[in-house]
């Protein structure tokens, strides 16, 4: 496989994984933007234990993803109940802190950051796995009651409470959660691109991921699946000079969307829409396959 | 001024004529509120025209309505409570054209106690006081038309009576003024004619008399006896 | 000890700049009734402004206040109808999302287009190094006076217009009720707008000062901006005015403060480190909010 190609099916992949912790959080209606902090966690502590104390990759991420469990446990306790803006900008601002630490301390190369990371066998396999694993830990939380429960606290908290539902219990689960799928993305990140510069993990990066799950969707998670290759992808065929004005374009994208079909490009309705025509073709087909058979025999 | 039909409010037609006090009656949800709020402008109509002094104000913009003359004391008072009586009052004439001196004598007359009050937060009044805060709110602007949805919701008897009392010399004055209550009693009293509104539509009509004489309004609302 | 006090007028000047911004945000908060994250970058955008005007007039000062000023204005006066139909729905989140856009818009395009994206800075006549007052060592520059006395200025003038003039209380009623404002007959749609304007022109004000007191200006500076903004206003409670200021000049003096004794990056991550423990202990700020 071409390196180039490596690259986009890796990078889609994990960006499809940032995409979703972000779905995930803002089903109960909150904007929680800690899990690209953790990333930088990620990928900063596996590729330093790899480098730096010759640990194997599957050492380095174990402790990469606990350091980043632990680490999103702290936030989570005390934004759980914080009002939604609060969450906003506290976790932005975690995100700043983030870079500013890991570009000040010592050990992680400063503004350079770290690199030469070796490269991992079955990396893809690997990554697609847990890209498979989050997803269906999501589709599940969809479609049970605790995906019903999330819908009434995007609709009405007041209500949601009075029904016995904890938001704070919720949002702290959630938080951990997608701060432990963060971790596992900065992991993946680091050992993709094999170098880890602290400029990666900004404010420009997390309004792509913005952008990713709110022009997809923001209602269901096959947006963030969808439109992460297309708007991640394109910008890689064009050009050069359109490819510096990808931030620009996708800040328009973003803006656009929320002015004019503010729940993204796939909503609910577009799915049941789908369904349905699917179901239908599918009748069809296994009418007509049933005729054939009828007449053969 | 004449009205017709509209979403929640079905075939509603009412008119108040310069001078009269004309009372909607009829249980909570019965529609009053939202016949005056389609008024202003607040609720959109769906069918029907609304004429104020011989213009069509139908779609108008809420601030085009209320400039030219209409008011609404809304229910629960619509004052502001994190600003003074006095701010209160200047909000009231935000669309009056000249000076305010001489309303604010009118409203000082009828409702002594804002004047002693005038640099107090308005959160801090009573809800007598602020119910006539309301009042006077609206009268800064000099209105062709007032309009109040419920004033008497959570005041004690004597302060109802003293607001019927204010509203009926108001009137006398030569204020127009259109009235949504619950408590039928005090309100058909002073009253030239009234509508009864029953979920969205008006089931009676007549002057404020044939009404307090009706026997279903007598029931319904007037607990049987007049 | 003299030493202290130059550091400490240094960060009155820059609380008191902060205050300018926050009072524009909050206006926006408040009468807006959206969360304008993209407000700061408006304002570094009028310091661009305000360089280009000097850089072509040969460093007229005048000319070049004026620009930022008047860019300020206008820059936030076009906004105004991107976030109409958010503010109409009330969609805060939402506004926060599409203001993250414009700024990320405003970002790159100073990034790119503008002086190429190399840092500008302000002629030093401008920045008004000269020292004014003198007591021993330290010394006390036009820039800072200009810049104390101005905000206090701009800010004196704004208080005066949201307390004692019609178009205040209007102001202050649509903040607290707009429903109220409605009924009151205030025009929603233009007293927005109107709200937009004064934002925009205290942001082109705080923009010449900003350009005082930093005496440069590059594309990050917005999201910078952005950052100390919200942490201003949550620590005083978002749309708290008064509380506003108070905690403009907090940070102003702590940054000011430790941006004596640390490498500049650290003030930024104390500034935040403040909002994340605010945001956990007392959300709503210390002064409660309005929203």
């Amino acid at each position: 496989m071409s390196l180039s190609l490596y690259y986009y099916f890796q990078l889609t992949a994990i960006f499809i994984m940032l995409g979703w912790t972000l779905y995930w959080i803002y089903r109960i209606g909150q904007l929680n933007n800690a899990p690209i902090a953790i990333m930088a966690i990620g990928a900063y502590l596996s590729s330093y234990a790899v480098l730096t104390w010759g640990w194997p990759f599957a050492a380095a991420f174990a402790f990469a993803v606990i350091c980043g469990a632990v680490f999103a446990v702290i936030p989570a306790l005390g934004l759980g109940r914080a009002p939604a803006f609060a969450m906003v900008i506290a976790t932005i601002a975690l995100i700043f802190i983030m870079q500013t630490v890991f570009r000040n301390l010592p050990w992680f190369g400063g503004a350079l950051g770290l690199f030469g990371i070796p490269k991992i066998k079955n990396l893809l396999w690997i990554t697609y796995g847990f890209l498979i694993f989050f997803g269906i830990l999501i589709y599940r939380f969809d479609h049970s009651r605790l995906g019903r429960a999330a819908d009434i606290v995007f609709e009405d908290r007041d209500v949601a409470s009075t029904l016995g539902i904890n938001i704070y219990l919720f949002s702290v689960c959630l938080q951990v959660m997608t701060g432990v799928m963060g971790a596992v993305a900065g992991v993946l990140y680091a050992f993709t691109i094999r170098t880890v510069i602290p400029v990666y993990f900004g404010f420009p990066f997390l309004l792509a991921i913005t952008t990713f799950i709110f022009v997809g969707g923001y209602t269901t998670m096959w947006g963030v699946i969808v439109f992460t290759p297309i708007l991640w992808g394109i910008p890689l065929i064009l050009p050069e000079s359109f490819a510096a004005y990808r931030n620009f374009i996708y800040g328009v994208l973003l803006m656009g969307t929320l002015l004019l079909r503010s729940e993204g490009a796939i909503d609910r309705r577009f799915l049941r829409w789908l369904r349905i025509h699917a179901e239908h073709a599918l009748d069809k087909l296994t009418h007509r396959w049933k005729k054939l058979n009828h007449v053969r025999g | 001024m004449s009205y017709g039909p509209i979403k929640a409010l079905r075939g509603v037609s009412i008119e108040v004529n310069e001078g009269e006090i004309v009372v909607m009656i009829g249980a909570n949800g019965a529609g009053k509120t939202t016949l005056v709020e389609t008024i202003l402008g607040i609720t959109p109509v769906e069918k029907g025209r609304i004429m104020f002094m011989g213009e069509e104000v139908t779609q108008k913009k809420t601030e085009y309505v209320v400039a030219s003359g209409l008011c609404l004391i809304p229910e629960g008072r619509g004052i502001l409570p994190l600003m003074t009586v006095m701010e209160n009052l200047q909000l009231g004439a935000h669309h009056f054209k000249g000076d305010t001196s001489k309303n604010l004598e009118l409203i000082y007359r009828c409702f002594p106690v804002l004047k002693e009050r005038s640099k107090q937060m308005a959160g801090t009044l009573s809800g007598g006081e602020q119910q006539m805060l309301s009042v006077a709110r609206g009268l800064m602007s000099a209105p062709n038309l007032m309009m109040l949805d419920e004033p008497s919701l959570g005041l004690a008897p004597t302060v109802m009576k003293d607001l019927f009392r204010t509203i009926g010399e108001l009137n006398s004055t030569g204020y127009t003024i259109l009235l949504s209550e619950q408590n039928a009693c005090q309100a058909l009293r002073y009253a030239h004619r009234g509508y009864v509104f029953e979920t969205g539509e008006i089931v009676l009509s007549g002057t404020a008399e044939e009404l307090m004489h009706n026997q279903r309004v007598q029931q319904a609302y007037l607990g049987g006896v007049v | 000890m003299e030493i202290f006090l130059a550091q400490l007028i240094n960060a009155i000047a820059l609380g008191s700049v902060y205050a300018l911004l926050v009072t524009g945000f909050n206006l926006l908060v408040v009468v807006g009734g959206i969360f304008p994250f993209a407000y700061s970058h408006i304002v570094v955008l009028s310091m661009y402004m305000c360089w280009f005007a000097m850089k072509m007039t040969g460093d007229n000062a005048a000319v070049g206040i004026l620009a930022g000023v008047l860019s300020g204005t206008a820059f936030s006066f076009i906004t105004e109808p991107v976030f109409r139909p958010l503010a109409k729905r009330g969609a805060v989140l939402g506004s926060f999302i599409v203001a993250m856009a414009l700024s990320l818009i405003i970002t790159e395009i100073m990034a790119q287009k503008l002086n190429m994206g190399i840092v500008i800075s302000f002629p030093q006549t401008f920045q008004g190094k000269e020292a004014l007052i003198q007591f021993g060592t330290a010394t006390v520059t036009a820039g800072q006076i200009a810049t104390i006395v101005g905000s206090i200025g701009a800010g004196l003038g704004f208080f005066y217009l949201l307390y004692r003039t019609k178009q205040g209380r209007a102001f202050r009623a649509m903040g607290q009720s707009p429903f109220s404002a409605r009924l009151l007959g205030i025009p929603i749609v233009k007293t927005r707008i109107y709200a937009y304007l004064i934002a925009g022109l205290l942001g082109g004000i705080s923009a010449v000062f900003l350009a005082m007191a930093i005496g440069t200006a590059s594309s990050s500076l917005g999201d910078n901006l952005a950052l100390k903004v919200m942490a201003v206003s949550m620590l005083a409670g978002v749309g708290n005015l008064g509380g506003g200021l108070v905690a403009a000049l907090i940070l102003g003096l702590s940054e000011g403060m430790v941006l004596a004794y640390l490498p500049g990056d650290w003030s930024q991550a104390i500034a935040f480190g403040m909002i994340m423990v605010v945001v956990m202990i007392r959300p709503k700020g210390l002064f409660g909010t309005m929203a």
